[in-house]
């Protein structure tokens, strides 16, 4: 028997019709052709003389596709479908490979046309997922930006920084002389400047570099040239401008070469300026210099075992390996230990170990966890996207049975269909990227505005080609993702079942079962995220309810920079015994005190300060312990509302012994366990002539002078005047009546009215500063916490989806029951104990990855442990309670079923 | 054999009377016509499926289709709601316009 199918459809001309109505065409009036001819055949007509026959049944093929086409003009699809559907046909023509690209290109057209059919429902999913896949996509561009993306140099992998802090020029002899790893090993020293002779003095961030620095991070100039062998000779005296300086500070004026600045008071000539696109590692991380000095490698002030100031950057020779490198330096380190112990052994006569890393891994450490745990949890929200993205398209392909149905009986084979319904989701997936890209874009937007400074390489992050090549692969995974288990239910429909019963029965308790299955992750992954938010949170809360023993909002305070080539013990001296009366005199201001350093002035983990470690207790046992020495002028634990016990420092007598000190809480649990500190006698304060007697008068405790998260470091309080006026690190601390940061204008126009040559680019008010302090834990927690809010809500949409479909579902069962006098009560705790299954089982599987993966944030917390059990108990009972809550909707409408609809259904 | 044009203003009638009686495939109802018109009236491809088309898109019949062991998927016709007030016009007026008809060309030939 003929193929009257492809007879059929050879001749009969008709245009693509909605609703496959042209196949089943095709399908029809093959049968009846096909009737026709058994029907000869049964008259005992030969076969092929039967076949004609019934051909002939047909006379004008043309005519009939115009007839036909003229009654279904209705189903007609709109000019560009069929122009789709003609070039489809022209690529079947070409071979096997063109009748799949053809299925392909009908697949998309059906797909768009079930969007055109449904368009809530595409907004839905293309919203979910887009959100999904945007955040997603702007993390990642992060990550990629400040952790993958290769440094802006030539052969960047090469370049290694030697990770050890700063070195003392002497060693950095040494490490040049015994190693033979690097093509080129030089250093900086970081220093701020202060420039006088402009209109207002300023503070210069300035690089002082080895030979060969800048050519190692490929600088070029603009104008002028970059060092000679003969710049770098004696004292610093050569300077090459960088391009953000010169255009800040000169307005681009190429007239600066040749002109000379004082610098420090000195004398530094200016003979190059770098070009724009020039950027040392410290620019990378948003601290570019704005001038760079050559310093001699030989030059005598440097010569000294203890002035910790270079740090090392080299290239890394052909055919080396950070790897070897690291090993012959340690091998030179622990031979040289024995030849030069003061440079490379510490006080506890260990080797002072250092590392050598890669530079881009030296640039980005501090924030390498945190992103990972950024990265993470975003793909955990686009994983619960794409989770109810799969219950969504479940929920909707109960409704498309049929259509399915048709396909698949009209010749669509399962992995025809299974084609069909992946091309499908592989559009929403499409089309939820498009979107991800823009939410994408206002993201890392949104991000480079609130990063708390906290983030390097930050600049480097742009929705770019690389971003956008991820953004694609997501949409696709998650296109199969989110697509597979719907694909796979509607393939393996029972297809006569479905005909038969009018599309309306499916595998409906298959269908349930994945899609109880898709919500129990979805509450588990949910829970995760709400976990890790919690940790974060509860972290951050702890945080901010440390109280920092002093009081913070009626403090202002300024770095002075007295530096010294115009201010020796003396000047100091006579300047801040003038300066201080001046401020009390500010209306407003209430007291003011100097001192090396006012609270939070430096966070972050950085003490910056006058360190000692030696003492001996009033028992006579020797006591190691590092502790900052803090010189304060009288007044200053009330001048920032410190809790002290006992008295203040006094304006002492150069020479009273011993040397009345106060000492912080934890210093004296440490010396004098716990004997009363106040009136004990002990040693500290290393000099040249030894140990000096000192008495403690006073104890203050809870000061955090360091940050919140710093706890109650050791601290010994000393007069200023005896031991900070020597000192080039002055601040000032200010406490006001109001608002501090009013008077901070005026602050400046006293101290200037003093010395016009004091630059003041740190005047700051400390709330402010703690604020600052404070401002990653809340970003990350903040963000988590956004990512966890919209894991809540889908998971919430997910249950309540899942809990609506079931009660319809179930609406006969419930009606019978109802009949049989269930009262609605009675059926509300049949929904909502199905409800409660679902979401403990999510629960439990929550709890479980919980535990594993708040590992991850472990080092972000602050007094919360990562297996907190509050936190956990309360995320659970949040999320459970938002379960149940979803649930409440869908169950009142079991209540409410119809006894009548039982007896109707019968 | 009829004229073309007198087929074409009853064909609609004549289906929609064969299936108010039970549900009925292509190829049936044109047999069903032939047999009950005593072969004189016949219908092809040609002349029934367009019709059938127009009416299903016009909502008075629907056809699904049904597959019996056996035998190859076909798809049945049913009359509609509104299939069924289209039967009822149908029916009086053209009872109404072959009266009238007969009245003019002479009763006795009826």
């Amino acid at each position: 028997m003929r193929d009257w199918k492809a007879y059929v459809r050879a001749r009969l001309g008709l245009p693509a019709l909605r609703g496959l109505r042209d196949e089943r065409i095709v399908e029809e009036l093959a049968g009846q052709l096909e009737d026709l001819c058994r029907t000869h055949l049964a008259r005992g007509i030969p076969e092929a003389e039967a076949e004609e026959l019934a051909a002939a049944d047909v006379t004008d093929w043309d005519e009939l596709a115009r007839r036909i086409t003229s009654a279904e003009r209705k189903n007609l699809p709109p000019a560009a479908a069929e122009w789709v559907e003609d070039r489809a046909r022209d690529l079947e023509r070409r071979g096997a490979l063109g009748a799949v690209a053809a299925e392909l290109v009908r697949n998309i057209r059906y797909a768009l046309r079930s969007a055109r059919r449904e368009p809530g429902f595409w907004a839905v999913t293309v919203l979910l997922l887009g959100l999904g896949i945007g955040a997603t996509t702007a993390i990642f561009s992060v990550v990629d930006g400040v952790l993958l993306k290769s440094l802006p140099y030539h052969e960047p992998e090469r370049l290694v920084y030697f990770d050890g802090g700063s070195f003392p020029m002497p060693r950095v002899a040494d490490f040049v002389e015994h190693t033979t790893s690097y093509a080129t090993l030089t250093g900086v020293w970081d220093d701020e400047l202060d420039w006088t002779g402009g209109d207002r003095p300023l503070q210069l961030n300035a690089g002082l570099v080895l030979p060969e620095y800048l050519e190692l991070f490929d600088a070029r100039v603009e104008v002028g040239r970059l060092f000679l062998e003969q710049d770098f000779q004696g004292a610093p005296y050569r300077a090459v401008l960088s391009w953000g300086a010169w255009q800040r500070l000169f307005g681009g004026d190429t007239g600066v070469l040749g002109r000379s600045l004082t610098l420090d008071g000195n004398p530094v000539q200016i003979v190059g300026v770098l070009d724009e696109g020039f950027s040392s590692p410290a620019g990378l991380i948003g601290r570019e210099r704005d001038v760079f000095v050559a310093l001699d490698p030989q030059w005598e002030e440097l010569q000294v075992p203890w002035f910790f100031v270079v740090e090392l950057y080299g290239r890394l020779g052909d055919g080396a390996t950070t790897g070897a490198a690291q090993s012959e330096l340690d091998a030179a380190i622990a031979r040289l230990a024995d030849v030069h112990p003061q440079l490379h052994r510490g006080r506890d006569g260990n080797l002072r170990a250092v590392t050598v890393l890669p530079l881009q891994t030296s640039l980005t450490g501090s924030v390498r966890g945190s992103l990972r745990l950024l990265l993470g949890a975003v793909g955990l929200l686009l994983l619960i996207a794409c989770a109810n993205v799969a219950n969504l398209l479940l929920a909707r392909g109960t409704e498309r049975h049929h259509e399915l149905a048709v396909r698949s009986a009209i010749g669509g084979g399962r992995v025809r269909i299974l084609a069909q319904l992946l091309t499908e989701s592989l559009m929403y997936a499409l089309a939820g990227g498009l979107l991800g890209v823009v939410v994408a874009i206002g993201g890392v937007r949104a991000f480079e505005v609130w990063n708390p400074s906290g983030i390097p390489l930050i600049e480097r992050v742009a929705v770019d080609g690389r971003v956008l090549v991820f953004a694609l692969a997501v949409s696709l995974l998650t296109g199969v993702l989110f697509g597979a288990a719907p694909a796979l239910q509607g393939a393996r429909l029972n297809v006569s079942a479905m005909l038969k019963e009018g599309g309306r029965a499916g595998d409906g308790r298959d269908r349930g079962r994945l899609r109880r299955t898709l919500v129990v992750v979805e509450i588990a992954m949910a829970l995760v995220l709400l976990t890790g938010a919690g940790l974060l949170f509860h972290s951050f809360l702890r945080l901010t309810a440390v109280r920092p023993g002093f009081d913070a909002a009626h403090l202002a305070g300024v770095e002075l920079r007295l530096g010294e080539d115009r201010y020796d013990e003396q000047a100091r001296l006579q300047f801040v015994r003038r300066l201080l009366p001046r401020i009390e005199g500010i209306p407003g201001v209430r007291a003011a005190a100097v001192s090396m350093s006012v609270p939070f002035q430096y966070y972050g983990g950085s003490r910056s300060g006058w360190w000692q470690d030696r003492y001996v207790n009033d028992e006579g046992a020797e006591i190691e312990q590092a502790t900052v020495i803090q010189p304060v002028t009288p007044g200053f634990f009330a001048t920032i509302g410190a809790d002290l016990r006992g008295d203040d420092l006094a304006s002492s007598a150069p020479d009273e012994s011993p040397i009345p000190v106060v000492v912080s809480q934890s210093f004296a649990d440490r010396l004098f366990d716990d004997r009363n500190p106040i009136g004990r006698v002990f040693q500290g304060l290393q000099q040249r002539d030894g140990l000096q007697q000192l008495r403690v008068v006073g104890v203050v405790s809870g000061l955090r002078h360091w940050g919140l998260d710093q706890g109650d470091p050791p601290m010994l309080y000393v007069s200023w005047e005896r031991w900070g006026a020597d000192f080039f690190m002055t601040a000032l601390a200010v406490r006001t009546a109001g608002d501090p940061a009013a008077i901070l204008p005026a602050l400046r126009d006293a101290i200037w009215e003093l010395d016009p040559d004091v630059p003041l680019s740190n005047v700051f008010t400390v709330s402010q500063r703690m604020a600052q302090s404070v401002a990653t834990p809340k970003f990350y927690s903040a963000l988590l916490i956004s990512f966890a809010a919209v894991a809540l809500l889908l998971a919430a949409g997910g249950i309540y989806g899942a809990m609506l479909y079931t009660v319809g579902r179930r609406r006969h069962e419930l009606a019978v029951r109802a009949a049989l006098g269930a009262d609605g009560r009675r059926l509300v705790q049949l929904i909502l104990w199905q409800s409660a299954r679902v979401t403990a089982a999510g629960l439990a599987i929550g709890i479980g990855g919980a535990l594993i993966a708040t590992r991850a944030v472990r080092s972000m917390l602050f007094g919360v442990s990562a297996t907190d059990p509050a936190t956990l108990a309360a995320v659970a009972v949040l999320m459970g309670t938002v379960a149940l809550g979803a649930s409440l909707v869908p169950a009142w409408r079991a209540a409410r079923a119809n006894p009548v609809e039982a007896m109707r259904a019968e | 054999m009829f004229s073309p044009e007198l087929k074409k203003g009853s064909v609609e009638l004549m289906i929609l009377s064969l299936l108010d009686d039970q549900p009925t495939h292509g190829y049936e109802l044109g047999k069903l016509i032939e047999v009950r018109s005593g072969g004189e009236i016949q219908f092809n491809v040609s002349s029934l499926y367009p019709v059938l088309y127009r009416m299903e898109n016009d909502g008075w019949i629907s056809g699904r289709w049904v597959e019996k062991p056996g035998e190859r998927r076909r798809c049945y016709y049913r009359l509609t709601r509104t299939g069924r007030d289209v039967l009822a016009e149908q029916r009086r007026q053209w009872a109404a316009y072959t009266a009238a008809v007969n009245l003019v060309i002479g009763g006795s030939h009826a």
